[in-house]
């Protein structure tokens, strides 16, 4: 019924019943929604460190010469702030990305294993690698 | 006999072949053990990236004491033991971070939304308070990486 080996076709079913490619075409557009869907992620989680590096308050507590015990560890803003809700949010909102990305390489098919990987890639490529 | 597409309902097989859901009661209760299990996950992980942070011997002791950087509990060796107990904390998150992906995989919907509130509403609580700029590196939204 389902496949527990990496298998090569045109023929997949994912997420939900009625997600099937049987011809070339359509085949070929998931290929490329799993590549663009993975890139999405990238863009996303460099969206969200970005977004979180720049809420943080890493520049102003920087440990000096004349504050070395400044550079707090610990926890430094409350629970309900609105950028700790925006930063989980976005969490949330990649944890659903990447499991869903891990469900379609679970088709076990070989082409979807590749555009996924390659759009991982090609987003780190575009969205990521410019991170220090 | 497995599902290989997302469903909804309480009927779940869950990791194990006794954790059989049928009814309401049972399903929500597994439901709950998702949530806490990964809410968990990230508490565990809060305290591994903080254990790393502290036994690196990072900014609060480099100006007042040099020489004191990486012996704050003996991070420096090879088999110290914060490298020792940071590397078994991994171990059991990383158990524990499949185990959620294996949940997952049971293609159940209800399942599916439970862990992952779980994830950010751990993450909410434990990791996004963190303004060192350090604990950004080990940011993975998916529990199985």
């Amino acid at each position: 019924m389902m496949h527990m080996t990496i298998y090569w076709g045109k023929k997949v079913i994912l997420f939900v019943d009625w997600w099937r490619t049987k011809t070339w075409t359509s085949y070929l557009l998931t290929l490329l929604a799993c590549f663009l869907f993975s890139a999405f992620y990238q863009y996303m989680e460099g969206h969200r460190l970005r977004f979180k590096s720049s809420t943080s308050k890493t520049s102003s507590t920087m440990p000096s010469i004349t504050a070395p015990l400044l550079s707090k560890i610990g926890r430094t803003r409350p629970v309900i702030s609105p950028a700790r809700l925006a930063a989980s949010l976005l969490f949330g909102a990649n944890t659903v990305i990447g499991y869903l990305l891990m469900l379609a390489i679970m088709s076990c098919n070989g082409g979807v294993f590749l555009a996924i990987v390659l759009g991982l890639s090609f987003g780190h490529y575009l969205f990521r690698s410019g991170d220090e | 006999m497995m599902h290989m597409t997302f469903y909804w309902g309480t009927d779940l097989t869950l990791l194990f072949d006794s954790w059989k859901t049928s009814s309401w009661a049972s399903y929500s209760l597994t439901l709950l053990a998702c949530l806490i299990v990964s809410a968990f996950y990230q508490y565990l992980e809060d305290r591994r990236v903080r254990l790393k942070i502290v036994s690196s011997g990072k900014p609060p002791a480099q100006i007042e004491a040099p020489l004191l950087q990486g012996k704050i509990l003996g991070g420096g060796g090879k088999w110290s033991a914060a490298r020792i107990g940071g590397a078994l904390l991994f171990g059991v998150n990383s158990a524990i971070g499949y185990m959620l992906m294996l949940a997952v995989m049971s293609f159940n919907g209800g399942v599916f939304v439970a862990v992952v509130l779980g994830l950010a509403i751990g993450y909410l609580f434990f990791r996004s308070g963190d303004d060192d700029a350090a604990t950004l590196l080990v940011d993975n939204p998916c529990a199985c990486a």
